[in-house]
């Protein structure tokens, strides 16, 4: 009797548990037909010009966005709290103050107010793709960063069409060409820049030898993935001796040893991607040495945060950047803005920094190619990652708002224009104009993707 | 272990049985039925979710025989489920061989790594031998890192295509999970299974009194090895659904982190229970995907110019107070827990059995 | 300059920072037989606590005042979340310190962002020239500071009254307490005490590194250390401390990448396979 009594109980639990979901599964599915397209209405329309049916936007249209305006998800998954959180905390904030400014002053995103679902997988793998499965399939828009991470989501994102944009842009992430895009240059095309931009400038009948460079990498994916075949044998071409591999702990506990370490292949550069909470000690202590190596970082290095940590004097000179984005010290028209925003704020001087920038540069070239999407396809709801992939692999040479020159094509995913930025009177000014970065992907990488 | 009154094993094919009444069949049909149509009635978030517990609950299945039943305290499980995904992604990729012939393989080579690293056993004893598992941690991620780069992939690691059988690919979560699912059932089915024969009985013997148990018989260092063994093999077959739901091997994605997380799966599931392990590896997975949807969720209370930061720092500060909560009002696990409801709704409405 | 030397003054650095950090961790197991996973942790919050303080008060009164949190820290965290679980496994205890450094690393967030700040030079910062290498006084005050740290807490545990009472809670908890020594009250003071350590340290190893939250990552690479050195011995947390690190430092800059980052683990491996309980470690004698 009992166990009858239990078998009923199971079958109504079954029962329930299968109901239920199946309602949940049945309110999460995807809206009906969105209704037929009507003619533009929308008074003060310039006349002749895309006018979005849905949101009454056109292109160029400015001024506040009404407050009932419907929702546009963005995608956001990095490290916040780990590691690179101190990269990521202030990209995430920048991002959202980006979208908040387009909102109040740029009609938001083609009428639509973009709203940031952000998940945090503090460089953890499992965590990646649980947030990974939470953003899969849901935006066509997407930001991301974390080497190891994104590599190992690699083999998923293309399959899956996920069209992210962010400054991981290692091998196997932007390249083979898929879905990633970079808003940094290609890390071994860092590299070879700086090689270019050595075997320019360097004194080769004064000095009567060849520059030495040393590596000074974190031992991650991040730190190493410039390390490879072509860029040692570009090294070779170039006269640049490679001479010393030396790893760069993630917090620094004796800078003795990596400067002692320097010292002791001689290397006149220190070529890595350190970032500022690494890097300063070890320039410090070379400077209280009296030692004249320079360090060379990357775009996510050139801060102003390195220059006050090192100390002004200790960093002149001594700090070299393959820069991409803009500088707060110059003037542009993303930047101008964003000087204005700063100012209107208050925002603390410790978060007016590199991510924060480079944040706003990747709403504002999302805010221009979902536009631009838009008016090529017609309506929302045909914006999909594929489209979006499409328009950007267009931006050739283009600039965004004088923040950064992406060069996409259907074979690139990178950053298309550097220049080398050095620290004098404790500012990073540029040594170089602005140069085509060399492409070094492998070509059976850059082979466009046939759909 | 408590029935309903009336309940009797009548024979001993029926007292030595896992499943010993009818109920307990029905249930398990009703179970496993349930199981089979979760991706036909969750979204496909849910049911990765759920993938991502199959393998840890095979994971944490090795690490229960290995230290909740046998008492051989290991911080480097995580690093083991590397080598057991190493060991699948070289078999394909270097050897090629099929996804299936990895099953059988990789979780041996495994087995035979951990028994490297469970030698110190002979000398060694509770936190010290914890010690050298966890040296095993560093180094069996190092050699992922540097050793024979050509092979293993270096820092970049390897790329390994999905499981495939005819035509079907297994990268979608909704398929993967037949093929995960099957065998988390399996293995659960195995551990069990372990756990009740000879061999588990020796580990507990060697657990619970490891003089008592040597007095008894049982060679010590050779059970220990066995433990050691048996719980790689587990991590070995967690390694290879690792590479099927990953896609690819990295030196960095099997982290000490992990490591600890596998024996918190177990602290809080209930060591030496084989549902322990199951339960653990729920509540642990829900813990983490719990912080990473309440990280942005706290956020968004605040002003967006601190959301994030306050967001995630807050995500982090939820998730220690939950496990020291958990700890501190059941500090033996959640099996623990599940015996007394049980009770409870067997005897209901008494308190106590009665009788 | 020389090379050579100036590695071997970094590894003695490096040993320093590690050897304040396997006290710590060497009080707690001695005494408590629990292995605190969020001691790196401490480290990490002593660092941004002093550095909070400092930008406020007076550097005197800032460094009493972050050692004073400190000790409430470490008294608060034991009375809450470690002392309920006297009498269950000691495991659960071992899962309770890493909820514990999630949810400091978490409260650090909140409260201090994931920034980069240089920590003030609350003493003069200079180049000692020695002729053969050059020492800068961080590194030096790191290395005086550790000393003096550990010869202050071996004379507190060989003289002073609570110093003996800890030593035999550490032989056996219950004949110490059929002593009367107040077993509990032991077990609080070795956490007040490890937090204090980890609230020194961070007065002097904050000026190498910055204040920033990833300071955590050095409480991890401390355990090869402690491990050589041996769990339970004071002697053995520095001596191990200081071969960990000189050799890292030397491993690190003569033999490469690969061997430099393993180097604190084969130590280990091969300490464990030839002495077990580590160099001074107290070996209980029994078959196992």
């Amino acid at each position: 009797m009992k166990q009858r009594l239990y078998v009923v109980m199971a079958i109504v639990m079954v029962l329930a548990v299968g109901l239920s979901s199946a309602l949940i599964g049945g309110c999460a599915a995807p809206p009906a037909e969105a209704p037929e397209a009507v003619p533009p209405t929308v008074p003060g329309a310039p006349p002749g010009v895309f006018v979005d049916p849905e949101t009454g936007w056109w292109p160029g249209r400015v001024g506040p966005l009404p407050v009932d305006a419907p929702e546009y998800g963005v995608g956001f998954l990095a490290d916040c709290s780990g590691p690179i959180g101190f990269w990521n905390a202030p990209r995430l904030m920048g991002a959202d103050a980006c979208y908040a400014w387009l909102c109040s002053n740029e009609y938001g995103i083609a009428g639509r107010r973009p709203i940031l679902d952000w998940y945090d997988h503090k460089s953890n793998a499992t965590e990646a793709t649980a947030g990974y499965n939470k953003l899969r399939q849901k935006y066509p828009w997407n930001h991301y960063c974390g080497t190891g991470e994104w590599q190992m989501l690699k083999p998923r994102v293309d399959p899956d069409q996920f069209m992210a944009m962010g400054c991981t842009t290692a091998s196997n992430t932007v390249y083979p060409v898929g879905y990633l895009f970079g808003i940094a240059i290609y890390y071994p095309d860092q590299y070879c820049t700086f090689l270019k931009w050595l075997n320019e400038n360097w004194d080769y009948a004064g000095k009567g030898r060849n520059p030495r460079v040393a590596y000074l990498t974190y031992g991650s994916g991040y730190g190493r993935d410039f390390i490879n075949d072509q860029t040692a044998a570009l090294a070779k071409e170039l006269k640049v001796d490679v001479v010393d591999d030396i790893p760069l702990p993630f917090a620094v506990a004796d800078p003795d040893s990596i400067v002692a370490a320097l010292v002791k292949c001689k290397a006149d550069y220190a070529y890595g991607q350190g970032l500022y909470a690494s890097l300063p000690p070890v320039i410090k202590t070379s400077y209280a040495k009296g030692y004249d190596i320079k360090f060379c970082v990357n775009t996510f290095g050139i801060d102003e945060a390195i220059i006050t940590l090192t100390g002004p004097e200790a960093a002149e000179g001594r700090i070299l950047g393959i820069n991409n984005l803009v500088l707060p010290t110059e003037s542009s028209e993303g930047m101008d803005l964003l000087k204005e925003y700063w100012d209107k704020h208050f925002v603390k001087p410790a978060d007016r920094c590199c991510p924060y920038i480079q944040a706003w540069a990747e709403g504002f070239a999302a805010k221009e190619c979902i536009e631009t999407t838009l008016q090529r396809v017609g309506s929302w709801d045909k914006i999909t990652s594929r489209e979006i992939r499409l328009t950007l692999e267009t931006w050739n040479d283009k600039n965004i708002r004088g923040m950064v020159t992406f060069n996409y094509s259907p074979t690139t995913r990178g950053v298309g224009k550097a220049r080398v930025v050095e620290v004098r009177n404790g500012k990073w000014t540029p040594t170089v104009d602005w140069f085509d970065v060399p492409i070094s992907a492998p070509p059976e990488w850059r082979q466009p993707i046939v759909d | 272990m408590s029935r309903p009154a009336g309940t009797k094993d009548v024979d001993y094919a029926q007292s030595m049985a896992i499943l010993r009444t009818r109920f307990e069949w029905v249930m398990l049909i009703a179970f496993l039925i349930f199981l089979a149509v979760v991706p036909r009635i969750f979204s496909p978030e849910t049911v990765d979710i759920i993938n991502v517990m199959a393998i840890w609950v095979v994971g944490a299945h090795g690490l229960n025989l290995l230290t909740g039943y046998a008492g051989q305290i290991s911080i480097g499980h995580a690093a083991f489920i590397g080598v057991g995904a190493y060991s699948t992604a070289v078999l394909i990729l270097q050897l090629g061989l099929n996804h299936w012939w990895a099953l059988l393989l990789a979780p041996i080579m495994t087995g035979l790594v951990g028994m490297v690293f469970g030698l110190p056993s002979l000398r060694l004893k509770g936190f010290y031998l914890a010690m050298a598992t966890l040296a095993a941690q560093f180094i069996l991620t190092t050699a992922f890192l540097f050793a024979m780069p050509g092979i293993v992939g270096g820092i970049s690691g390897l790329t390994v295509p999905f499981p495939e059988i005819g035509g079907m690919s297994f990268r979608v979560p909704e398929n993967l999970y037949y093929l995960l699912m099957p065998t988390a059932v399996l293995m659960t089915f195995f551990a069990k299974n372990i756990a009740r024969s000879r061999l588990g009985r020796a580990f507990v013997a060697v657990r619970d009194n490891d003089l008592a148990a040597e007095i008894m018989g049982i060679s010590l260092f050779g059970y220990k090895l066995r433990a050691f063994f048996v719980g790689c093999l587990f991590a070995g077959v967690a390694g290879w659904m690792r590479v099927c739901y990953d896609g690819c091997v990295r030196p960095d994605i099997y982290p000490l982190m992990d490591s600890i997380w596998y024996l918190g799966v177990i602290i809080i599931g209930g060591m030496g229970s084989t549902m322990g392990a199951i339960f653990g590896a729920i509540f642990v997975r829900l813990l983490h995907e719990m912080v990473l949807v309440a990280s942005p969720a706290l956020g968004s209370f605040f002003p967006p110019e601190i959301a994030g930061q306050l967001g995630s720092g807050l995500g982090l500060v939820v998730f220690g107070v939950v496990v020291a909560l958990f700890l501190i009002f059941e500090p033996r696990g959640i099996t623990h827990t599940w015996e007394i409801l049980k009770g409870r709704i067997r005897h209901w409405p008494f308190v106590f059995a009665p009788g | 300059m020389e090379v050579l030397p100036q590695f071997i003054v970094s590894g003695i650095f490096l040993g320093a920072v590690y050897g304040v950090i396997s006290l710590g961790y060497v009080l707690i197991y001695k005494a408590t037989h629990v292995f605190n996973f969020s001691q790196g942790y401490f480290l990490m919050l002593g660092v941004l606590l002093s550095f909070i303080f400092m930008e406020y008060l007076p550097v005197l009164i800032a460094i009493l005042l972050a050692l004073a949190v400190g000790a409430a820290m470490g008294f608060i965290i034991h009375r809450l979340a470690v002392r309920p679980l006297i009498g269950q496994p000691l495991i659960s205890a071992l899962l309770m310190t890493l909820g514990l450094a999630y949810a400091l690393q978490g409260l650090a967030i909140v409260f201090w962002g994931t920034k980069v700040r240089p920590y003030p030079h609350w003493f003069p910062v200079e180049e000692f020239d020695l002729g053969v290498i050059a020492i800068s006084s961080p590194v030096l005050w790191g290395i005086v500071a550790t000393a003096a740290i550990f010869v202050a807490v071996g004379l507190f545990y060989q003289r002073s009254k609570m110093g003996k009472g800890m030593r035999a809670t550490a032989e056996d908890h219950q004949v110490a307490q059929s002593l009367g020594i107040k077993v509990d009250r032991v077990f609080t003071f070795s956490w007040v005490l490890a937090a204090l350590l980890m609230f020194i340290g961070a007065l002097f190893f904050g000026v190498q590194g910055g204040a920033f939250h990833g300071l955590s990552e050095w409480g991890w690479k401390a355990i090869p250390a402690v491990l050589v050195g041996g769990l339970d011995s004071l002697k053995g947390a520095i001596v191990g401390a200081l071969l960990v690190g000189t050799l890292e430092a030397m491993a690190t800059g003569y033999l490469g990448v690969a061997i430099g980052n393993i180097m604190p683990f084969i130590v280990l491996l091969l300490v464990l396979i030839i002495k077990p309980y580590g160099i001074f470690g107290e070996v209980r004698i029994e078959r196992v």
